[in-house]
């Protein structure tokens, strides 16, 4: 079991001097592998969606982690219970964690002055949370269980042991255009939607931000790149996170001109 | 070689969907000042489209009368020849709303919601509908796509229905008034560059969805404001149609 993760600036982002909004990780253990993404908002209002991204997946990350090491056996938790409090869980955690990043720095003039009228007024309110507003995918895999929770737009591909593609998480409607559910939703646990398999089990699953998704633009591109990412895994395990890395910057220039995380399990 | 730059890499697009009454009342100088006008600009989209590296620009052409007739769906704009519209017949803009409504649907021309960004509909027209415009606009009014496009239209004349113009566009602001044939083809040029370099630009990177974004339209609109105010004197022009 490998897990992996790679991200890189957008072309975009590096033309007018905005910092990465994305933000992976991943971590793997005898027992399991964790792949996390984050996609904070681009636009000027979401002047901390940089650190939204990265408070995300930290916060996913560790309490995923939490989760696994105090669960014995998952196959016996109720199924749409523990999914639901573990996403409330991180929603919390992950308010609590930009509550105190804008206490340790509070908004400054320049930041401030991005927003319009009347998120000054949401603002002046102390509902600045959207401010670091993103995205939110996490897959797990144990040997005998995949599980998955995402918020927001990009998207999990997995592929099953005959190399057939699929996307296990179902799609959000309200996601579409430039319009993403987000993290900082006031109603977000209730946009968070959940993968469990404990049969077929996939053997490659991969997660990305919509730097991906924009590059490919179908469904049908996207399981081609994917499955000559899982192929590369395959034939050059040693070198297919440098190869995935070094095609970054092209994709993005190329592509979705957008920021780009990546990250996977490979069994 | 990297095997990962093996797989092609899709170019996005913005379609530009000209919606176009040719009911009787269109005949002579407005049909063809409508022609003239659409012919001259595409060339003009054609460089937009090919400078523009956030997507390229499809035309597509819709004409109504006493039916709804796809001069073409979405098609490259480059090399693109226009074929003159010819007018006759009624005006049933309300089968023309139930055709786009259709047509703005994943299995048919937006076949890719991350391939497309949303698109320009601009809808000219010089009369009143016939038929049941009320029900079309509504059923079409539930589709995502047309709630994102960029909407604006053209009132061809005194005896064009505004009210229903401005019902498409859900803005009184983005419809505008040509009474001569100069002035049309002016509107015409302006909406088609305008709403084609705004469409075709990426709108940003993964913008969320909750803090009152600016939409592409509202950029638009702001642009119309600024073209009748330059242009004043167009719209001072009696009726010379």
């Amino acid at each position: 079991m490998r897990a992996f993760h790679v991200l890189e600036i957008g072309a975009s982002h590096i033309l007018v001097g905005k910092p990465c909004q994305d933000y992976a990780a991943s971590i793997e253990t005898e027992n399991y592998a964790i792949a996390v993404v984050a996609d904070g908002h681009g636009s000027d209002c979401y002047f901390r969606s940089d650190r939204g991204s990265r408070l995300a997946v930290a916060t996913a990350l560790q309490m995923l982690q939490e989760f696994l090491s105090q669960t014995d056996n998952m196959r016996t938790l109720p199924k749409n219970d523990w999914q639901h409090q573990l996403a409330a869980s991180i929603i919390s955690r992950w308010g609590e964690a930009i509550e105190k990043d804008k206490s340790n720095e509070e908004f400054t003039e320049a930041e401030l002055s991005l927003l319009k009228e009347h998120q000054m007024q949401r603002v002046a309110e102390g509902k600045w949370q959207f401010v670091y507003g993103t995205t939110l995918i996490a897959i797990v895999r144990t040997e005998k269980v995949f599980f998955g929770m995402h918020i927001g737009d990009g998207k999990c591909v997995c592929f099953d042991s005959k190399g057939k593609p699929s996307q296990p998480i179902p799609w959000d409607d309200d996601c579409f255009q430039n319009r993403t559910t987000s993290l900082c939703d006031g109603d977000a646990l209730t946009r968070f939607r959940f993968v469990y398999q404990t049969k077929k089990l996939p053997v490659e699953m991969f997660i990305a931000s919509d730097g991906v998704d924009d590059t490919y633009a179908t469904d049908e591109r996207l399981y081609t790149f994917y499955d000559a990412l899982r192929k590369t895994f395959r034939s050059n395990p040693e070198t297919a996170v440098k190869d995935l890395q070094e095609f970054l910057p092209q994709m993005s220039a190329k592509g979705s001109k957008d920021d780009i995380s990546i990250a996977g399990i490979i069994m | 070689m990297n095997p990962l730059e093996a797989v092609e890499i899709a170019r996005r697009q913005m379609t530009l969907f000209f919606l176009v009454d040719t009911s009787g009342s269109m005949s002579g100088s407005k049909i063809g000042a409508v022609n003239t006008a659409i012919r001259e600009v595409l060339p003009t989209i054609s460089e937009i489209s090919e400078e523009n590296a956030d997507a390229a620009i499809k035309i597509a052409c819709m004409s109504f009368a006493t039916d709804v007739n796809w001069l073409f769906a979405p098609t490259d704009v480059e090399g693109m020849t226009w074929n003159d519209l010819v007018a006759g017949g009624t005006t049933a803009l309300g089968a023309a709303m139930k055709e786009l409504n259709r047509k703005l649907s994943r299995s048919e021309f937006m076949n890719s919601p991350t391939g497309n960004f949303a698109p320009v509909l601009f809808l000219m027209s010089d009369g009143q509908p016939t038929d049941e415009f009320q029900k079309g606009l509504a059923e079409l009014q539930e589709n995502k796509w047309f709630n994102v496009a960029i909407r604006v239209a053209i009132a061809i004349g005194d005896d064009a229905d505004k009210e229903v113009l401005a019902q498409f566009t859900g803005n009184s602001e983005l419809v505008l008034t040509a009474h001569t044939p100069e002035a049309l083809k002016a509107m015409i040029r302006f909406v088609s560059v305008t709403s084609s370099k705004i469409g075709s630009r990426s709108s940003g990177v993964g913008v969320g969805g909750n803090a009152g974004e600016e939409s592409k339209q509202a950029e638009f609109a702001e642009q119309v404001q600024e073209f009748k105010e330059e242009n004043a004197d167009l719209d001072a022009l009696t009726d010379g149609f």
